[in-house]
């Protein structure tokens, strides 16, 4: 009772304390006006009250609610370790879900956090395989995009098509949710990108007006739409069509909200800028003061990627206008700036500048730096898009190794299986067979004693009526015999006492000379009765039973001798039975095939042996000949059954002999 | 002068010796007694038919097991008993036996009627004597056990056929069932069911033979 008590109470206590978990984690993420301490003191806090619950589920969760925490409050050292404590935990647990997201949080912070690309793509592979064994197809989509962005930052163009086209069929097949089309904007946009480095350009045109039309379904999503616009514009420029560049450029730049990311707005103006530049036919100073106004935005915001693609815009612009003292200065800043940043095209293309801008041994140094950087980078490039193959491969093949080897594992244990089984089989199979030889062999012997007894019983009822006849004989005997002759001994003895004198006298020692023989009489019946007259019940008696019953029902006359070396109660009784039906058998074939008229029978003993010979004077048979009749073969098989041997001779028209050997065990 | 002629049929001779000295030891003054004997049931029926054909025996002494003749016909005193009935109607017969059971003594008694019964453990000279006048005069003379028995029966409630006394006797004499077909011309089952109505009939609740004989003893059948 008191046990009961005070475990429903710890499992109340409990309740209470899952509650307050549930409490704290909502607390933690809901309550934004708190402030970022606060909020990560509540989810510490649950994790506190969940690790004395002891539940590894309820652990786990916290632990997870805390990382989610770490990243909307943009602690993002914290939760990174935060996600791989999660990582390891989920992982002891085997808690996929768990395993994905941690996964796909670790590869989110070092892909935009830490920009180690290469550890953010075997993340996120990690949480790609683990959201695809989840059905988890919209964060699956949403891997895949990151994936495809890494691929696009390392050049891996084609890796990084494939993975956003992917991506892309994904979501296209996805019911509407809350970021369904961001996502897919993201999928477009980077596809739109990628097409273009792959100089698809309508293509890439394509997808950026898919991208474009899909920002009008996103809440907010003007900014979208204007990235969308610059980049569609950028490709059209790049395909050669500036008059659609132009005019895409044009609607985007008057655009009121553009100018609310002045960094966008300055790359957006050169970007304009330069297309009208490229289309030719322009107003050399307007153009001037456009980029002019670019730089100066991008200088104003300290925006070195927009300054730099200013600068090498408008070293292009002077020189094309033959300003070369203009563009060299331009140039060599976006020479500086691309090399600090770096930039490497730019960096390149800076080189590329100076070179046709400077003569002699300044153009040759400029020239010399931009084959030999731009050597290395194609073998970087090279070596990166195999890295990235590689990691695939890798991963692959690792999966795959471990496929083969729980295979191999699988099979290995089905068939250790599979040979317990058998073995066990066989085991039981060769147990059980040994058992049921053994019980036949009991069984055997079983029979064997029943009949033996059977014989045994018979020739003790015949014992005890020959007794109980010789019992009576006796009493008879003293009836009718002695008690008779007391009687007249008595009679005569009394009636002397009528008469006295001397005949008187002699007749009393007449009848006292009676009475002499009477008591001689009773000693001889007193002796018949003391030795016993039947010999008993032994073997040998039952076996002249046999023969004197069998040969007078055949009608034969027989000698039957044997010998009383032997100890037959010792003998097994399944040697003997064989003997008794050994002897039944052979009568009756010589009954039936041998018209005899007379057989002898010996049972003597020879060293350690039971010798039996059983001869008659019937007719013979060919004994090369007769051995398959029943009669013989049965004769055989229990000998056989004794291990005993049994041997015929015969010879047509005098008889046959027969002799069994049987070894003598007691 | 009273003459008696008597038969005396015991196949001990020192038997006979012995009835004779007796009553020649105790005969009445005036009787005068002619004794003829025999040892065998075939010399006794040659004295019986003798005897029929002129003067016929006044009495005679029958032991009752005696060997039998050869021809087969007489196996007994029993037998002869009959016989010398027939022959000489007005004959007194004693019988003298060594048995003393019951049914041995019910079947005489029932088969032969005699006018002296004696049991030969029983008699003493005296008694013969004095059974040999009382027959002659007024018969008939039962020694102690006959009459104990007779007494018994009489008063018994219970009724036992002959067949069933029968039975009794031959179990009691140590004779096994499946043998008594032996000496009873019934089917085995009969026989059963006849042993079971002697065991309801001496009330054995037990079932066994041993019983049975136990109470048919007590009861005086055998």
């Amino acid at each position: 009772m008191l046990i009961a008590l005070s475990l429903n109470l710890s499992s109340q206590q409990k309740n209470v304390s899952l509650d307050s978990v549930f409490e704290l984690r909502k607390r933690s993420v809901k309550e934004t006006w708190l402030s970022k301490e606060e909020r990560i003191s509540l989810a510490k806090k649950a994790i506190t009250i969940s690790k004395k619950i002891n539940s590894d589920s309820t652990i786990l969760k916290s632990e997870r609610n805390l990382s989610y925490v770490f990243l909307i409050t943009g602690e993002y050292e914290d939760f990174n370790k935060s996600a791989l404590r999660t990582l390891e935990f989920a992982t002891k647990l085997n808690d996929s879900s768990a395993i994905a997201w941690a996964n796909n949080g670790l590869g989110f912070y070092n892909y935009q956090i830490k920009l180690d690309n290469n550890i953010a793509y075997g993340y996120y592979l990690q949480a790609l395989k683990y959201f695809d064994a989840l059905g988890n197809l919209n964060q699956k989509a949403v891997v895949l995009t990151a994936l495809a962005g890494i691929q696009d930052d390392e050049k891996d163009y084609l890796g990084s098509e494939q993975n956003a086209i992917e991506a892309l069929k994904i979501l296209n097949n996805l019911d509407e949710y809350d970021d369904l089309y961001l996502d897919k904007y993201y999928a477009l946009n980077l596809l739109g990108l990628v097409s273009l480095k792959l100089d698809n350009y309508n293509q890439s045109i394509n997808y950026h007006n898919q991208a474009y039309e899909i920002t009008k379904e996103i809440n907010g999503g003007e900014s979208f739409a204007l990235e969308s616009l610059n980049n569609l514009a950028f490709a059209n420029r790049k395909k050669g069509d500036l008059d659609k560049s132009l005019e895409i450029f044009k609607e985007l730049i008057s655009n009121p909200l553009l100018k609310e990311d002045m960094s966008f707005f300055g790359l957006v103006l050169d970007n304009y800028t330069f297309t009208k530049f490229l289309k030719g036919n322009y107003n050399y100073a307007d153009l001037e003061n456009e980029f002019k106004e670019s730089l100066r935005i991008s200088d104003s915001i300290k925006d070195e990627y927009t300054n730099l693609a200013v600068s090498i815009d408008l070293a292009k612009f002077y020189k094309e206008n033959t300003k070369i003292d203009s563009s060299l200065k331009y140039a060599k800043r976006s020479y500086n700036l691309s090399k600090e940043i770096p930039i490497n095209e730019l960096y390149l293309e800076s080189m590329l500048i100076l070179s046709e801008l400077t003569k002699g041994l300044e153009k040759e140094s400029y020239l010399q730096k931009y084959i030999k950087l731009n050597d290395s980078l194609i073998k970087v490039e090279r070596s990166k898009r195999n890295k990235f193959a590689r990691i695939k491969f890798d991963t692959d093949q690792i999966e795959a190794e471990n496929e083969q080897i729980s295979q191999e594992n699988f099979y290995l244990l089905l068939l250790s299986g599979i040979l317990l089984l058998t073995g066990i089989l066989v085991y039981t199979i060769i147990s059980q067979r040994a058992k049921n030889k053994e019980l036949k062999l009991v069984q055997e012997q079983q029979k064997a004693n029943e009949e033996i007894y059977n014989l045994m019983l018979g020739q003790q009822d015949k014992v005890e009526e020959a007794r109980a006849q010789e019992k009576i004989r006796v009493s008879k005997d003293l009836h009718d015999g002695v008690l008779g002759r007391l009687f007249g001994v008595r009679l005569s003895l009394d009636s002397l006492n009528f008469s006295d004198g001397k005949e008187a006298m002699m007749n009393r020692s007449s009848y006292i000379g009676q009475l002499k023989t009477i008591e001689d009489d009773i000693r001889k019946i007193s002796h018949e009765m003391n030795t016993d007259f039947v010999s008993g019940s032994g073997f040998m008696d039952i076996v002249s039973e046999l023969i004197d019953n069998q040969t007078k029902a055949y009608g034969f006359t027989y000698d039957f001798n044997y010998t009383d070396d032997f100890s037959w109660e010792f003998v097994p009784n399944k040697t003997k039975i064989n003997i008794y039906r050994i002897l039944q058998e052979s009568l009756q074939n010589i009954y039936k095939h041998a018209e005899a008229k007379h057989v002898k029978i010996d049972i003597l003993r020879e060293k350690d042996e039971i010798i039996i010979y059983i001869v008659d004077d019937g007719k013979g048979f060919d004994t090369t000949k007769s051995k398959k009749g029943i009669g013989l073969k049965n004769m055989n098989s229990r000998v056989k059954d004794v291990k005993g041997e049994i041997l015929f001779f015969s010879e047509l028209e005098k008889g046959t002999k027969v002799q069994v050997k049987i070894p003598y065990i007691t | 002068m009273q003459e008696l002629k008597i038969l005396m049929v015991d196949d001990h001779p020192i038997i006979i010796e012995g009835y004779m000295n007796v009553l020649m030891a105790t005969k009445a003054e005036n009787q005068n007694l002619e004794i003829d004997t025999a040892n065998n049931c075939d010399m006794a029926e040659i004295m019986i038919n003798r005897a029929s054909d002129n003067t016929h025996y006044d009495i005679c002494f029958f032991d009752i097991s005696l060997p039998p003749s050869q021809d087969g016909r007489y196996t007994s005193g029993e037998d002869l008993a009959k016989l010398a009935k027939k022959m000489m109607p007005e004959t007194k017969i004693i019988i003298l036996t060594m048995f003393n059971e019951s049914f041995r003594i019910h079947n005489i008694i029932r088969e032969i009627n005699p006018d002296g019964f004696l049991i030969k453990s029983d008699l003493t000279s005296m008694e013969l004597a004095d059974a040999f006048q009382h027959i002659v005069k007024s018969p008939p003379y039962y020694s102690s056990t006959v009459h104990n028995f007779v007494k018994q029966t009489l008063t018994s409630e219970i009724y036992v056929d002959d067949i069933n006394r029968k039975i009794l006797y031959l179990l009691s004499q140590g004779i096994k069932t499946k043998s008594l077909l032996d000496h009873i011309s019934l089917s085995m089952s009969a026989i059963e069911k006849r042993k079971k109505q002697l065991k309801m009939l001496f009330s054995v609740e037990d079932g066994k033979d041993e019983t049975l004989l136990e109470m048919a003893k007590e009861k005086g059948f055998i």
